[in-house]
């Protein structure tokens, strides 16, 4: 599986969940995890269509098809929870 | 062409006022010869600039050695905070909040990126800063506490004297960003250590911004090539920019007591036009300073509303103008914690220059688009 922030250098919540997602990626080793830049890597992101609110949390099943979307800040549990369960 | 408005968005930018603009042209005329220049037009340039920077210093209660000049708010911001962390780099723990401008969390994101450690002091039910809570946030290998003093978005006055103090108690460097505190509200800026503020916001030019450095504050420049008007920070002396910007500040800093009764009236004919209309929820409250009136309107589109009203002559923001494309105000979020509100806000932003009849217009316009919007 794989999950994909999409955030911005701006965005204090962005600045917040950094640190839960790092957290999150040394807990579960056999998941891939990535970052996304919304003004840096504006081309990528365009296409995800993520709205306004950020960040956003994007997980992949293993065949790269979206499997669900989680959205704006959340606790270190939540995040886990939405992230890797659903 | 000049399109008449009705400008509300003062917190955003203000125009130039005319003592300002002639200072500006003046010395562009007379005074354009490089201050770092040996000859005499070198010389009056550099007797210009040292006479502005002594005046501007003496209206912030600074010396003129403390000053650093930049090109606003946002490169003061990066300056201190990535300057304090380039020369500090034992340091490695950082105390903000959630209510800062873009110009920090950016420069504090990069720092994370780095290995930094960022932790954000929590708001009380007011919108106001838990100070108290400051002194059990500081740690060891704190690198500094950075605070914005008041809330672009609800123009929250927040306690940064009291932080000021507790952060000199514990000996950790004190930032604070007073762009929006400047000629607004009376501020006490003897406890910080590195503040920054913006010439635009106090009807100054655009192009110039402050940065005060206390002399036990050590900051790397951000910009290298040597000394200019100070070292910190390098590039031919803009000296008719300081020049107006010392115009600018003077008559923000001697106007205060006036413009401020002025506007904190305007405010509460404004809260009072407003409390007749059953969709509208003020978000600013008694901490607020007089100039900014965040509001919510229910189940508008702020971005869209705010298109609506320029359509009508009227400028206003939704948030403020360096906030991102987040859809809500992280301000009225944390306040409230009412995603709906956040979801809704106008922010009005006022002037001694503003007039009654503008707000007047101003609500009558709100009360016909939310008329339009039940059909």
């Amino acid at each position: 599986m794989k999950c994909v922030m999409i955030s911005a250098v701006w965005c204090p919540a962005c600045l917040i969940m950094n640190k839960r997602y790092s957290k999150l990626k040394e807990k579960f080793p056999e998941w891939t995890f990535k970052k996304l830049d919304i003004d840096f890597d504006e081309e990528v992101v365009e296409k995800l269509a993520v709205g306004k609110t950020l960040p956003v949390f994007i997980v992949y099943d293993k065949t790269h098809h979206e499997v669900r979307r989680v959205v704006g800040e959340l606790n270190e549990k939540q995040l886990e929870q939405e992230v890797i369960y659903g | 062409m000049v399109i008449s408005m009705i400008y509300l968005d003062y917190s955003a930018t203000t125009f130039p006022r005319k003592e300002v603009l002639d200072t500006f042209l003046l010395c562009e005329q007379d005074v354009y010869g490089n201050a770092n220049s040996l000859h005499r037009m070198g010389e009056r340039a550099k007797t210009l600039i040292d006479e502005s920077t002594e005046t501007i210093a003496q209206l912030l209660q600074a010396s003129a050695k403390e000053i650093i000049y930049t090109s606003g708010a946002s490169e003061s911001n990066n300056l201190a905070i990535k300057g304090l962390a380039e020369n500090n780099p034992q340091k490695r723990h950082i105390i903000t909040s959630m209510l800062e401008h873009s110009s920090v969390i950016a420069p504090l994101t990069y720092l994370q990126s780095k290995g930094y450690d960022i932790d954000f002091v929590e708001l009380d039910e007011q919108g106001r800063y838990e100070w108290k809570q400051i002194g059990d946030m500081i740690k060891e290998d704190t690198l500094c506490i950075v605070l914005v003093a008041v809330d672009s978005e609800t123009g929250i006055r927040q306690p940064v004297e009291q932080i000021g103090k507790l952060a000199r108690e514990h000996q950790v460097p004190f930032i604070c960003d007073v762009t929006q505190a400047i000629g607004k509200c009376a501020i006490d800026l003897s406890d910080m250590d590195v503040i920054s503020m913006s010439a635009h916001k106090i009807y100054g030019l655009k192009g110039i911004g402050l940065c005060i450095k206390r002399p036990h504050i050590k900051l790397m420049p951000q910009i290298h090539g040597g000394k200019s008007v100070t070292s910190l920070r390098s590039g031919t002396p803009p000296t008719s920019l300081i020049a107006s910007y010392a115009c600018a500040t003077k008559h923000a800093i001697e106007e205060l007591v006036v413009n401020e009764a002025k506007v904190g009236f305007l405010r509460s004919q404004l809260v009072n036009l407003l409390s007749n209309i059953d969709e509208v929820t003020i978000n600013s409250n008694e901490y607020s300073i007089g100039h900014i009136v965040n509001l919510s309107v229910d189940h508008i589109d702020p971005e869209a509303w705010v298109q609506k009203f320029s359509d009508a002559g009227i400028c206003l923001s939704s948030k403020t103008a360096c906030s991102g494309k987040e859809n809500f105000s992280k301000s009225v979020y944390a306040i409230t914690k009412d995603m709906q509100r956040a979801s809704t806000s106008l922010r009005i932003s006022l002037s001694h220059y503003t007039e009654y009849e503008e707000l007047e217009t101003f609500v009558n316009v709100l009360q016909r688009l939310l008329k339009e919007s039940r059909v």
